[in-house]
């Protein structure tokens, strides 16, 4: 039997009750012995019971219908559950009918309009009966005894048909169906009699309109972000793309929440291995709910234990359609205005959406100045440890001077002085994000300011330790993508340690151990710090600098798309017959 | 793999705690010499003098200053690791030299060879091989006391700049311990240093011979007649044969020491005017290509071959002085190039009879000549140099009198 040391250490602290204690009293003999006996061995009731509704078919008669959804929903204690009865005439005979949606989530103004009154008014077309549908079609006289082929009535087609004025509308059988469309906003219509019930897309709850992005801006570039609604954040993607070649499929995940996913892709371009390997993973997950892509985003990573982000995430729908268009796949989770691209890559959280709108000159000046501020945020404080504890002699003797000079009166060792500094500048980041948004400039001056100030006048910080936090942070802002910059914030703590602990050599092994982990790690198949390792021959489109707009002729290598031109050898005709 | 991570940082922790964290040492608690200074000690072998800049920080209300006191600690000692420890035991920081940037040793000593001095300090991990050495012809404690610093406030920078000056002016070299290190133990080259003094100074009596008195460039340290208070002056050469001093360079001969050794950039000389008797002609010299050294044996004795090329601007004007008329301009040139052939040749027999050493390293010109060390050995080239003979080529250009066309 192997016990390791976590189990000892478990079995001697930690709380283990010796029997389940259930608080509801059994009332026969046999109940009892079942709850024991399910404890132990019957599946989680959710799960069967999802398993109940996924086979259980719609009944004819209305009546239990409507109980079942009574029952299914809790109607007593459930607010928002709407059912209006009424009596649908159609060919001149009365029907038991109810209508079942969500308040919230419908448009009554549809449903009133488009629904009710056609199925309910007593208009020509419904009173009109016999002289129509049950005129004899021929009439066979043999023998005396006249046989009338009569035209058999069929209230199903004929609501479908002639009754419902509406575009979106499908017949179900099975309860699940109808449940999960109601959930998403739209009604069901139950007619007594009938083994089908009718889902009618009235959807018309409140959303969020397109506003310009908040935190992807721009100087240069589409002012539009993702909402939240999915429908909404699929149209935005396919009127940039404007080609019927980009697929949107449909799937679900969360056996509670069915969160509405989106993955898009172009057809002629994208590989579809790795269109299929995203569908692999996200229709392979088992989770009670989805709510956001950040969820998503975990679920579906490689590598979950090291920090760096292995999938962009955008609310610009014109990057998310330059990623398409590159052979990435496109990921929107119902609910969240950041949609995923995938695979991600580490340049690609080193670019701005600024950068294409912008002559490639200048774009690589900013990729520069972004690698260094890369750098700067992840080692600056780690080597400005290092040399103060071990390298004196690698620094200028005047800043050495300086230096010095300044940290006399301090009475901390540097190594408090710059955890002390890194957490409150942490501290006051996080303050100032979490404070409602009228004080958070407050926070920050405040923090920033007034406390490093005072921090300095009373001695307890030397003034270079400010700069050295205050460049840190200002680098770990100019790194373009959230994650990526948060990962880098991370690991400057580890860096900060391993420069107290070995100074250059702390460091330099930390960057190995660090790199090899990098170097090891894949997004969807892709290699992080391609295209350079392993180094491709062919420039392509992807690459840390960029070449020239006409010389971008080549989709990513490593991405393997099915078309491999971006555009002619020769792109400006205009130029060059 | 989360769990291989783990255990290979823990593995790589403990190893690297063996021999991590426990030579740290704060920057505030050491302090830095930013010169070194080795006298001849009165009773003991030797009086190492370190000069400590002692960052202090005055605040006044908001803003912080730094300035810098320098002190010049001395101690009698029998080397100089026992000194630096004897100055440990009584100032309060450790010492360290990462930052000294000029070694000071004294003429006195100098003479009587410093090779052990030089290997302790080159084999000392914290100092650095690029900080200067001068040999200094008064007490070196002296020298360190009176570095006064005018333009800047800090001694670490002052001693960078003011060797910094032989770029322009040519009159002395930057000798790091290195190349100093490096020639005291090779076959091709005696060492060579920088010449310093307090000026104004004890007057010393100087016995060079100085070919053009009524020039300004054929003085030594301490001799400049600087009105001044006094202040170190870095000027000429210090000459070694092995270990120990043999003589010293002016200025003059300093430049063409630069000249010879392709270190030269630029330097304002003054010619005799071909064109007036007593006057002079002041001439912006510029190293117009590297000079070629040719060197071979010829009868037991080496034959130094000797090309060099140099450029020049016209500085001064005499009245009536046509620079646009050819002739005038080879007239000067003439001048000029027998005035620098005069001064060079000058320069290297003084090296050559007089020291017998070979400062500027043709020894490295012979060498390629030989195939093995043992043959190079055999040669034994730092003593035959004194029978050089030098044959010496100037080109030399004047390439336009600047701004005036006719005065």
């Amino acid at each position: 039997m192997k016990k390791t040391f976590k189990d000892v250490l478990y079995s001697i602290f930690a709380y283990n009750p010796e029997e389940s204690y259930r608080f509801d009293l059994p009332e026969t003999q046999n109940e009892q012995e079942e709850n024991s006996e399910m404890n132990f061995t019957q599946n989680p009731p959710g799960e069967n019971q999802t398993q109940q509704i996924k086979e259980q078919t719609i009944y004819t008669s209305v009546d239990v219908n409507l109980d079942y959804l009574k029952v299914k929903y809790n109607t007593l204690i459930n607010s928002d559950i709407n059912i209006r009865e009424f009596t649908l005439i159609a060919n001149n005979k009365e029907y038991k009918a109810f209508l079942f949606y969500i308040d919230g989530m419908i448009d009554s103004k549809i449903i009133n309009d488009f629904v009710l009154e056609p199925l309910m008014l007593r208009s020509k077309a419904n009173t009109h009966t016999n002289d129509n549908d049950n005129k004899s079609k021929s009439i066979a006289i043999a023998n005396n005894i006249s046989v009338r082929r009569v035209k058999k009535f069929q209230l199903e087609n004929y609501i479908y048909n002639s009754l419902i004025p509406q575009n979106s509308i499908s017949k179900e059988d099975k309860f699940s169906k109808i449940i999960s469309d109601v959930n998403s906003g739209n009604c069901a219509l139950f007619i007594d009699t009938l083994s089908n019930a009718f889902s009618i897309e009235v959807k018309g709850f409140k959303s969020r309109s397109v506003s310009t992005p908040n935190n992807e801006v721009v100087v240069r570039g589409a002012q539009e972000a993702f909402v939240e609604a999915i429908r909404v954040n699929t149209s935005l993607l396919r009127r940039i793309i404007n080609n019927e070649n980009l697929i949107i499929e449909n799937t679900d995940v969360g056996s509670i929440t069915r969160t509405k996913i989106a993955i898009c892709y172009m057809k002629n371009i994208a590989n579809d291995e790795l269109v299929a390997e995203v569908k692999y993973r996200i229709n392979n997950l088992d989770v009670d709910s989805l709510v956001s892509s950040g969820e998503l985003e975990q679920l579906i990573q490689d590598n979950t234990h090291i920090g760096f982000p292995q999938m962009i995430a955008t609310e610009r729908p014109d990057k998310a359609a330059h990623h398409l268009l590159e052979g990435r796949v496109v990921v929107v989770v119902n609910g969240n205005p950041y949609v995923l691209i995938m695979p991600g890559i580490l340049i690609d959280f080193m670019v701005s959406p600024e950068d294409i709108n912008l002559r490639h000159q200048f774009s690589n000046l900013l990729r520069v100045i972004r690698f260094i501020a890369a750098f700067f945020a992840l080692l600056l404080p780690g080597i400005y440890i290092a040399i103060s504890n071990y390298h004196q002699e690698l620094i200028p003797t005047e800043l050495l001077f300086a230096i010095a000079a300044s940290r006399q009166t301090i009475p901390f060792p540097i190594i408090f002085e710059i955890i002390l500094m890194e957490i409150s500048f942490e501290l006051i980041r996080e303050a100032g994000l979490r404070v409602p948004s009228p004080i958070g400039p407050t926070i920050g001056i405040v923090g920033a300011l007034i406390l490093g100030e005072a921090a300095v006048s009373a001695n307890i910080i030397s003034p270079i330790l400010i700069i050295i936090v205050a460049i840190t942070g200002i680098c770990s802002f100019s790194i373009p993508d959230f994650s990526l910059s948060f990962s880098l914030r991370f690991y400057r703590f580890i860096y900060i340690i391993l420069g107290f602990l070995f100074g250059f050599l702390g460091i330099g092994l930390g960057l190995f151990i660090h790199s090899i982990i990098l170097f090891n790690l894949r997004s969807f198949g892709v290699p992080y710090f391609s295209p350079y390792v392993p180094l491709e021959t062919t420039k392509t489109e992807v690459s840390y600098f960029l070449t020239p707009i006409w010389k971008r002729e080549k989709r990513a290598d490593f991405l393997e798309t099915k078309r491999s031109r971006t555009q002619d050898k020769i792109s400006q005709k205009w130029k060059y017959k | 793999m989360i769990k291989h991570f783990i255990v290979l940082s823990f593995f790589v922790i403990i190893l690297f705690s063996i021999t991590g964290c426990y030579d740290a040492r704060g920057l505030e608690t050491l302090s830095y010499a930013v010169a070194i200074g080795i006298d001849k000690g009165n009773d003991n072998l030797l009086r190492l003098s370190l000069q400590f800049a002692a960052p202090s920080s005055g605040s006044n209300n908001s803003s912080t200053q730094q300035f810098t006191d320098t002190t010049v600690t001395t101690v009698e000692c029998s080397t100089i690791n026992s000194g630096i420890n004897l100055i440990n035991s009584y100032i309060s920081k450790q010492v360290n030299l990462s930052h000294a940037k000029i070694i000071v040793i004294s003429e006195s000593l100098a003479i009587e060879g410093i090779s052990e001095y030089i290997s302790s300090l080159i084999n000392n991990i914290e100092v650095r091989p690029d900080c200067n050495i001068i040999i200094s012809r008064c007490n070196a404690e002296d020298f360190l006391n009176n570095s006064k610093p005018r333009l800047e406030t800090l001694s670490a920078r002052y001693y960078e700049h003011v060797l910094n000056s032989s770029k322009y002016t040519g009159y002395t070299t930057t000798t790091t311990l290195s190349d100093f290190y490096i020639s005291l133990n090779g076959s091709t080259s005696h060492p060579v240093a920088i010449l310093g003094d307090i000026n104004p100074s004890s007057p010393h009596t100087s016995t060079d011979n100085v070919p053009y008195v009524d020039l300004d460039s054929s003085y030594k340290a301490g001799e400049t007649p600087i009105k001044n208070s006094t202040n170190l002056e870095n000027m000429g050469l210090a000459v070694f044969h092995g270990d120990k001093l043999v003589g010293e360079l002016n200025a003059i001969e300093s430049l063409f020491h630069l000249i010879c050794t392709n270190e030269f950039d630029s330097s304002v000389i003054s010619v005799p005017s071909p064109f007036n008797q007593n006057g002079i002609i002041d001439l912006s010299l510029h190293e117009n290509g590297k000079t070629n050294v040719d060197v071979s044996i010829l009868n037991g004795s080496p034959y130094i071959n000797i090309h060099v090329s140099l450029l020049a601007y016209v500085l001064s004007m005499e009245d009536n002085l046509d620079l646009t008329n050819e002739k005038n301009i080879s007239a000067l040139e003439d001048n000029a190039i027998s005035y620098i052939k005069e001064n060079l040749l000058d320069y290297l027999y003084r090296t050559s009879n007089e020291f017998h050493s070979d400062i500027a390293d043709f020894g490295k010109y012979e060498l390629k000549d030989y195939l093995t060390i043992e043959d190079w050995e055999k040669l034994d080239w730092l003593s035959l140099y004194a029978n050089s003979t030098f044959h010496v080529e100037v080109s030399f250009e004047i390439k336009s009198p600047y701004l005036l066309i006719k005065n």
